[in-house]
């Protein structure tokens, strides 16, 4: 199955924004006829991995990017990312849809989930490649908390070992040990250090 | 529902502020990452209880924030995860994980409270008020120098001690008094920053929609002694002038968290 993916990632990567955006609108239309006919149709994960590798192309390259500062590389970084993570879960439900006995709901799930994806990606495809502007970052972040919240909501939010599969976790913890320990700002006052 | 001193009918509500959210928020997080030290941190634990507490009573709705509250705690952790960009040798795939699972836990914690609307133009009012209320603390915090406080101390000596015993007393009374007026020495090292001053009026304005409804107690929960909750030395010499100021001028009791939990287990 993976060569097809491949082919198919190939030719994504080079598309343009507007060709993945139809990819979206034919992911939609699938997913409404599945919920209508209750039935899963597999092909839909073709079209899935064809996304995922779209995101994962364009993770890797603003992970160490210099291009831009390495406050915006980080932001771009973290939308493409999430958008990768979380249409990666969509894919394993579809896969375990059957087994589960989730149908339709898993359709229903990626429904809901699709327009926060959307809007992700549809400011993504503005700011992608540039500088961020203040306002530009925030909206950034504030669409990837929203996209997480709802795919907390669906389901469709990777647990924290899914994630931690992908990082060192003993270098992940002693990166939060520190900046946890940044916001210790009036523990002393507390403890009475005179 | 009645508060401890005895008041029937006096509803309680309990402000989160910025950094009670982000404290349990990091400890969520730690303890699903099993970090040992986060975990035995007593500053992220001390907010755990407020909110285990307030989970208890969600029903209730004691427990809000407001939009702004939301807006600062979230670009709090933003920024803190791009100063730690700016260090050699970063991760981003861990800053990713880390701000992911924070805001996540934060995003949990605000599904437990109430977000609550305020009134921009009562908000506005307060601002000012607020404003003039921190600068007058500034002002009284610049008397209270070195010099000052020694001359106090010597003062509170000659009446409490004997002359032979003056030179030991003189210091630790100088000690106690720099423990008093603490919080006016953290007011002249860290002054508040404007979204300081914002959450506390859209605070003061809460509680005048509050009072205007039912007799009501707002609580403000903060672990930032330099501008809101009472700030007490080992010795458990308490320092609160400027959470004595809040109170007066706004009738928002600033806390601890785990003060205000302890106060809730006692409501009926």
């Amino acid at each position: 199955m993976r060569p097809v993916v491949w082919g198919l990632r190939t030719e994504l990567a080079d598309r343009a924004f507007p060709d993945i955006l139809s990819e979206f609108a034919t992911i939609g239309s699938s997913l409404a006829t599945m919920t209508e006919q209750k039935k899963i149709d597999l092909k839909i994960i073709t079209r899935l991995d064809a996304l995922i590798s779209f995101f994962e192309e364009k993770e890797k390259y603003w992970k160490d990017s210099k291009s831009v500062s390495a406050s915006s590389a980080f932001a771009l970084y973290h939308a493409w990312c999430n958008l990768r993570l979380i249409t990666s879960k969509m894919r394993s439900r579809f896969q375990e849809a059957e087994k589960r006995h989730e149908n339709p709901k898993t359709t229903v799930d990626c429904l809901r989930i699709l327009p926060s994806l959307l809007d992700v990606y549809t400011n993504l495809s503005e700011v992608d490649g540039r500088e961020l502007s203040k306002d530009e970052d925030t909206a950034t972040y504030d669409g990837i908390t929203q996209l997480r919240n709802v795919a907390y909501h669906s389901g469709m939010l990777p647990s924290m070992n899914d994630e931690l599969r992908e990082v060192d976790r003993k270098a992940v913890i002693e990166e939060f040990e520190k900046f946890a320990n940044g916001f210790r700002f009036s523990q002393c006052a507390r403890e009475g250090n005179s | 529902m009645q508060t401890d001193s005895g008041l029937v009918n006096v509803r309680v509500k309990v402000i989160l502020e910025t950094s009670v959210l982000i404290a349990s928020s990091t400890y969520f997080v730690s303890k699903e990452l099993k970090s040992s030290k986060t975990i035995k941190d007593e500053h992220f634990e001390r907010s755990m209880e407020l909110i285990s507490e307030l989970r208890k009573r969600v029903r209730q709705r004691i427990g809000v924030y407001t939009r702004t509250i939301a807006i600062e705690t979230r670009n709090a952790l933003r920024e803190a995860i791009k100063r730690h960009l700016e260090r050699e040798g970063c991760n981003p795939q861990n800053l990713k994980f880390i701000l992911d699972h924070c805001d996540d836990r934060l995003g949990r914690t605000l599904e437990i409270l109430s977000l609550e609307p305020v009134d921009q133009e009562r908000r506005t009012h307060f601002l000012t008020e607020v404003y003039k209320m921190y600068s007058r603390l500034s002002e009284r915090s610049t008397v209270v120098t070195e010099q000052s406080t020694r001359s106090l101390a010597e003062q509170k000596t000659a009446i409490t001690a004997p002359p032979k015993l003056w030179g030991v007393q003189s210091e630790i009374q100088t000690k106690q008094v720099r423990q008093e007026y603490r919080q006016l020495y953290y007011l002249t090292d860290n002054p508040p920053g404007p979204r300081d001053h914002e959450i506390l009026a859209e605070a003061a304005a809460l509680y005048e929609s509050y009072a205007a409804e039912a007799p009501t107690e707002l609580y403000m929960a903060s672990a930032d002694c330099s501008h809101f909750s009472p700030a007490t030395a080992y010795t458990g010499i308490v320092s609160d002038q400027i959470t004595k100021q809040i109170e007066e001028s706004f009738h928002v009791k600033c806390d601890w968290p785990e003060s205000i939990a302890h106060c809730l287990r006692k409501l009926k």
